[in-house]
């Protein structure tokens, strides 16, 4: 192949005249472009021999013509077969240079930042446009006046309830374990082991449990909302459901959007139940407390108002986790990267609105003295 | 090179137990247009994924020009994939990228060139599939469907390829758009010397383009060989494909 490679030299006998030689064919073509980039070559050239080219392609025929043209003046070909003139004069017929057409890009920083301000702004909007029409749909359910496909309503309880068991469960019984483990080590210098269980019960009832559940969730579901919605804008499935005269809002939110209602509170109790249960075994291990010490110790000292302020977040975290996903997936626009960008937006965003909405229930407890 | 462009011997594809293609064995001269039909579900795209290496067979082998894919090295598969054009039937463009940036890929990928010739060169090929310099900068979903099989066939053809793969090219387009392609193709055929490989079911396309019919069935190829003599084989499987209603009216039109 080496012998073959595209190359051009200056005729010995000749100096007027250059020699091109070799296959002038794409792949190797890079060399001859860099000398003919560097626009060393003398300027007595009047002619060039193309007599001894192998193989041609278009991309020789384009590098072939650049070469001609780095002279300033005009440049015979001789020795063109009828299969280099032909390839020549279609690329000639048809070139286009490539630095008249690169779209004007905005540079000056106000601007950039008025843009930017803008778009976010719209953003804002449109989302509280959703979460209206959302409203709006859930009213027209219960007044009869719209119905949800319940097919989907229960896949939606299996997929993001049933299926999400496990990994709750065990998420939480890891997370009640290492608190009840940093709890009673500290506890215990003071001799007051026994307090640690009332702090794993306030800590996992009010706190943990339900954020948690909402972190995997808003992980684990939102993202797959996202996915879904964006696939199917994609492939105009959303715009099928429209020419049916169905709202995609209701058809294919809605369901979603309850169902999480339904599954995601339950989940916040399963996720209770297993971050008091590691807490329990590892009192036991650290602190040599037994299970039905610690339970009677529980009951006693954690008020079930605890559970229910607790519990009283899941539906807005659920709202915030369907509607958000949900929402970023009909944001998607073209492609594939468009999909991958959505979802992290949806996933970070979900879990950002999370623990602020959390935080604000915090100051809304304690100012109220809950 | 004298070899020819497909040599594919004895191939044998099944899926689970349903068997796709039982011995089937076509060679393609270089330099040729063949058109691969067959009634629907008989396996054309099957075979194409095969011919693609993006499937593998289940016995038999394939060789694209002279390189046999089951044993080649990667470098030879490589310099192979540098000699091949495909063009989906969805076109396939990516999706993040514009469509200047899409034809210019294959380039980028297989040489060295620096990315002022390429992308002139892209430019170069989408004028010669008859697209103006307005889409370049434009994302796939911004095009017609007529736009995005213009470019992709001007990705397929970017590199120059040897071999050019094309599945139901014309199929989703207005009669006039189909025609035009069918010219296209012909164009290219005639000035870049490629060797045209194309699944169709538009009989305005078999009765203009292909030197030559692949005529699939019962697991092999029932026969290869202009339109002219392909109508007058007698096996009922190509006489019940060319006796519906829409080929005796192409005829007509003709
Ligand atoms: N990945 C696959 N798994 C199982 N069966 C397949 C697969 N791909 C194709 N088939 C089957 O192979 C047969 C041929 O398919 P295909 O090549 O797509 O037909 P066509 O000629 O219409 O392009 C069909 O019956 C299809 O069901
Ligand atoms: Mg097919």
């Amino acid at each position: 192949m080496d012998e073959n490679l595209a190359s051009f030299t200056i005729d010995e006998q000749n100096p007027s005249c250059l020699h091109c030689r070799g296959n002038w064919v794409g792949a190797d073509l890079a060399d001859v472009e860099k000398h003919i980039n560097r626009r060393k070559l003398p300027n007595n050239i009047t002619q060039i021999d193309v007599s001894a080219i192998d193989e041609f392609d278009t991309v020789g025929a384009y590098t072939l013509m650049c070469l001609q043209q780095s002279f300033a003046r005009d440049i015979a070909l001789v020795g063109a077969s009828d299969e280099v003139k032909a390839l020549l004069a279609l690329v000639q017929d048809k070139r286009h240079t490539y630095s008249a057409l690169r779209p004007a890009q905005e540079k000056n920083p106000v601007t950039l930042l008025g843009k930017i301000a803008v778009t976010r702004f719209g953003y804002a909007l449109s989302l509280l446009a959703f979460i209206g029409e959302i409203w709006c749909n859930i009213m027209r359910l219960f007044s009869r006046r719209s119905h949800m496909p319940m097919k989907q309503f229960f896949a939606t309880i299996e997929i993001t309830g049933v299926q999400a068991l496990p990994i709750v469960g065990l998420l939480t019984f890891l997370v009640g374990v290492v608190l009840s483990y940093q709890v009673s080590l500290e506890l215990n210098k003071y001799g007051a082991g026994i307090f640690s269980v009332e702090l794993i019960g306030l800590a996992i009832l009010r706190e943990f449990g339900p954020l948690i559940a909402a972190i995997i969730v808003a992980g684990r579901t939102g993202s797959a909302y996202t996915a879904e919605l964006g696939a199917m804008k994609i492939n105009e499935e959303v715009d099928a459901l429209r020419t049916f005269g169905l709202s995609p809002n209701e058809y294919l939110v809605l369901p979603k959007l309850l169902g999480l209602l339904v599954t995601f509170p339950l989940l916040a109790v399963w996720a209770d139940m297993f971050g008091v249960l590691g807490g329990m075994i590892m009192s036991k291990g650290m602190l040599h407390l037994s299970y039905y010490e610690f339970l009677s110790r529980f009951a006693k000292t954690v008020a079930v108002k605890t559970y229910f302020i607790g519990l009283i977040k899941t539906p807005v975290f659920a709202f915030v986790i369907a509607a958000v996903g949900c929402y970023r997936g009909f944001q998607v626009t073209q492609g594939a990267t468009s999909v991958g960008r959505q979802t992290t937006l949806s996933v970070v965003q979900a879990i950002f609105l999370i623990i602020i909405i959390d935080a604000v229930f915090s100051i809304i407890f304690s100012w109220r003295g809950m | 090179m004298d070899c020819p462009a497909i040599e594919i011997s004895q191939l044998c594809k099944r899926f689970d137990t349903n068997w796709i293609h039982k011995d089937l064995s076509l060679t393609i001269p270089q330099n040729q247009m063949v058109a691969i039909v067959g009634g629907s579900g008989c396996g054309k795209s099957t075979l194409l994924k095969q011919i693609l290496m993006l499937e593998a067979p289940t016995s038999g082998s394939i060789k694209l020009l002279g390189c046999d894919c089951a044993k080649a090295s990667e470098q030879a598969l490589r310099e192979v994939r540098a000699k091949t054009g495909v063009m989906f039937q969805q076109g396939a463009l990516f999706s993040s990228y514009t469509v200047l940036e899409n034809v210019a890929f294959p380039l980028k990928l297989f040489t060295k060139l620096s990315r002022k010739l390429i992308n002139e060169i892209a430019l170069f090929k989408l004028s010669l599939v008859g697209l103006s310099q307005d889409v370049a900068h434009k994302y796939p979903a911004e095009l017609s469907g007529g736009m995005v099989k213009r470019v992709a066939i001007a990705r397929a053809i970017v590199a120059d390829p040897k071999l050019i793969f094309l599945d139901e090219p014309t199929a989703g387009l207005d009669p006039e758009s189909a025609a035009d392609f069918d010219d296209l193709l012909l164009f290219l055929h005639k000035s870049l010397r490629m060797t045209v490989v194309m699944v169709t079911h538009d009989v305005d396309t078999l009765y203009k383009v292909p030197d030559k019919i692949a005529f699939l069935g019962e697991g092999r190829v029932l026969a290869f060989e202009p339109l002219t003599t392909l109508r007058q084989n007698p096996h009922p499987l190509v006489q019940q494909y060319f006796s519906s209603a829409r080929t005796i009216r192409a005829e007509t039109a003709l």
